[in-house]
């Protein structure tokens, strides 16, 4: 009896540092062995969806774009100015909102070293803006620039423009699409401007050929009679993003209403005017003294007020593609390109 | 005896085995997990290395990592109690004192206008004086010794202001959280003055800590041989009052020393602070000409109607798109031995500018 109890304890003793030494090497094992899965994992699955080297592009510069459209939307900015505000009002454009277009021309009647981008026109020196003075803008940018650029915003030195918003407010249509936004010719594509200056300016059926007369209504005539179409400038919730009338401006020429003034007339849905009628992606304002054009830079791009929403941006999808191809199969020589009445 | 043997020592060793199989898949389990998240600590720590945070906000963010900006701002409102006195005047009650009660002032955790008649529009205080320049310094001291009386234990600052300032209250919460209430200290923009500590320009706003409250009623209002009623500008006498019951003049310039108490309005000293100006001899510190404004800007004077308009446009509403911003974190709160070397080396400054 004691024998085999003897043997049973000396077996079972014999047993047990044979089944412990292995389990405690093993979990050691497995924990590294997981970590070197876990690193795998991490590096091969969760950092390419992460996307770390954005993210760090993002964090390095407070102003670079997270969604940057300069490249993808070409936009020429043409300025109208004349010799005294060289120094003052275009100056100021130079410095801001000017250098974030593709390419910056300033229309004046005197060249100038100083102001980057000047062309001189045969035009009189004591106007900022006519309508010959556009007419032959125009030529010039059809003859010289009309492959630099996709979209062609016309301005005045005491405009400022969120270029930022300009291209996400024409992002959704193509370029070979004859349209233009906002006081007419503001913003023409460059099928507009092709079709504009190749059929309508020399034709004297379809465009005025006298240099004297308001520039407005004549290019709207214009753009109208070679069927380019009128695109919509207000964003969802019936906002205007362009065409900001800056308030004391407003509050001295615009204070009343009156059928006369061509504000009333351009503003088709005559709504109230003041910020709650502006919309938050704001695209151009208007009549802004060089002072306030250096300082709307800094409350747009400087300034910033704790606790604002981040939001997520996206961009909108892209207008019409079967109609695009359509517009692709005929010549842009004809007439019968685009109805008057095409609906978008 | 064999056979019962047998089938235990089967099921033992099963057992055994079944529990060393689950210990191992357990640690293998532990380990990856451990390993995704080392090797995302180790990218992380990369990352902020590229971050343009300095240490305390990253601490803070680290510290909090899961609040946006926009919840700290809610959160700071709470944490920062700021009560607002602006003055104002009965020909101002349906214009300018109106719009600050509209906009910045709507964002006050107490707005108290001071004013010669009431309103019913308006929260007013009524103080009984004429409106004269020669009469500012005694309404605001009037103004102060209610706010003691009533308010003193309700929030933490108190901020003085005119109804042509315009105030960026997020910007001064953010700016007033790492400082203790309780340390006799005020800010604003600083001028230069025949004594030595300054005072904070009156039109640019400025904002006393609880104790400097305490202070200016408890030692200076009461007394009658210090901070004397008499007719000179209010804040210059508010400031010498001040300086005389021991309150520090704070500094508010940002870390590329642009001062964020702005005693004008952008839009006429933009692109820089001319030279020669009337401003640029006044500043205790010297401006920074390279540039006009600080990015984190407190407040502005003489702001016209239409301006309360566009500062509230472009800082609530206008957005840019496609343009990022990188939330920001609170900055550390001070100690008590940090907040005292802060005070120590304010009143140790001088001026520097000569002009």
């Amino acid at each position: 009896m004691e024998r085999k109890e003897c043997v049973f304890l000396d077996r079972s003793n014999h047993s047990q540092p044979n089944t412990t030494s292995p389990s405690t090497a093993r979990p050691v094992l497995f924990l590294l062995l997981g970590i070197g899965i876990g690193y795998l994992i991490t590096k091969v699955l969760v950092w390419p969806i992460m996307d770390l080297k954005s993210h760090t592009n993002r964090t390095g510069a407070s102003t670079s774009l997270d969604i940057d459209l300069t490249d993808e939307v070409r936009v020429l900015c043409y300025v109208y100015t004349k010799p005294i505000n060289h120094k003052t009002q275009a100056q100021a454009v130079l410095e801001t909102w000017g250098r974030r277009c593709n390419k910056l021309i300033f229309f004046s009647s005197r060249s100038d070293l100083n102001l980057t981008g000047s062309v001189e026109l045969p035009v009189s020196p004591y106007f900022r803006e006519s309508w010959l003075k556009t007419k032959m803008a125009l030529k010039y940018l059809h003859d010289h620039h009309l492959n630099d650029a996709d979209w062609f915003l016309e301005a005045d030195d005491e405009t400022y423009v969120v270029m930022e918003n300009l291209r996400y407010m024409v992002y959704p249509y193509s370029p070979q699409l004859a349209i233009y936004f906002g006081s007419p010719g503001t913003v023409m594509s460059r099928a507009a401007l092709r079709r504009l200056v190749e059929l309508s300016l020399p034709n004297p059926s379809k465009c005025e050929q006298k240099n004297a007369g308001p520039t407005a209504e004549k290019l709207r005539e214009c753009l109208e009679n070679v069927n380019v179409l009128a695109g919509n400038t207000y964003d969802s919730e019936g906002r205007r993003r362009m065409y900001l009338i800056e308030p004391q401006a407003r509050s001295n020429l615009f204070l009343h209403y009156d059928s006369n003034i061509w504000f009333w007339k351009f503003l088709a849905y005559r709504t109230q005017d003041g910020i709650f009628a502006w919309s938050n992606y704001a695209v151009s304002f208007h009549y802004v003294q060089h002072r306030y054009i250096h300082c709307f830079e800094y409350m747009i791009y400087r300034l910033r007020t704790f606790g604002r929403k981040q939001i997520v941006e996206s961009l909108p999808p892209k207008y019409n593609p079967a109609a695009e191809k359509d517009q692709g199969a005929p010549r842009i020589g004809s007439d019968q390109d685009v109805p008057a009445d095409y609906e978008y | 005896m064999g056979s019962l043997f047998s089938p235990k020592k089967i099921l033992q060793s099963q057992y055994t085995m079944i529990l060393v199989m689950i210990r191992n898949i357990i640690f293998l389990v532990l380990g990856i997990m451990l390993g995704i998240r080392l090797t995302d600590f180790i990218g992380y720590l990369k990352l902020w290395r590229n971050n343009d945070l300095r240490a305390s906000e990253k601490a803070a963010l680290l510290k909090y990592p899961v609040a946006s900006e926009e919840h700290l701002a809610t959160w700071l409102r709470r944490e920062v109690r700021i009560l607002c006195l602006v003055l104002t005047m009965p020909s101002s009650h349906a214009t300018k004192a109106a719009l600050v009660n509209r906009t910045w002032g709507a964002r006050c955790n107490k707005l108290i206008f001071m004013s010669s008649q009431t309103d019913s529009n308006l929260n007013i205080l009524q103080i009984n004086k004429s409106e004269s320049r020669k009469n500012l310094y005694a309404k605001v001291r009037t103004g102060m010794a209610y706010v003691h009386k009533h308010y003193l234990n309700e929030y933490d600052w108190f901020l003085k202001a005119d109804d042509d300032t315009y105030i960026v209250m997020e910007n001064l919460r953010l700016f007033l959280y790492p400082y203790d209430p309780e340390s006799s200290v005020y800010f604003g923009c600083r001028f230069k003055a025949y004594f030595s500590q300054g005072y904070m320009s009156g039109g640019g706003g400025y904002v006393l800590s609880r104790d400097a409250l305490r202070r200016l009623n408890l030692f200076a209002l009461n007394s009658t041989t210090i901070c004397k009623l008499n007719g000179e500008s209010e804040d210059v006498q508010i400031g010498h009052c001040l300086q005389d019951v021991g309150v520090i003049a704070g500094d508010t310039r940002d870390f590329q020393g642009h001062h964020r108490f702005l005693p004008v309005n952008p839009f006429t000293v933009f692109p820089t602070i001319l030279s020669n100006s009337w401003l640029e001899g006044y500043f205790f510190h010297k401006p920074n000409k390279s540039d006009c404004c600080a990015a984190s800007a407190i407040s502005f004077h003489y702001v016209k109607d239409f301006e309360f308009e566009l500062f509230e446009f472009f800082l609530y509403y206008m957005r840019v798109f496609g343009l990022h911003r990188t939330p920001r974190a609170l900055p550390s709160r001070l100690g008590f031995r940090q907040m005292n070397e802060r005070l120590q080396h304010w009143s140790q400054q001088v001026t520097d500018n000569k002009n």
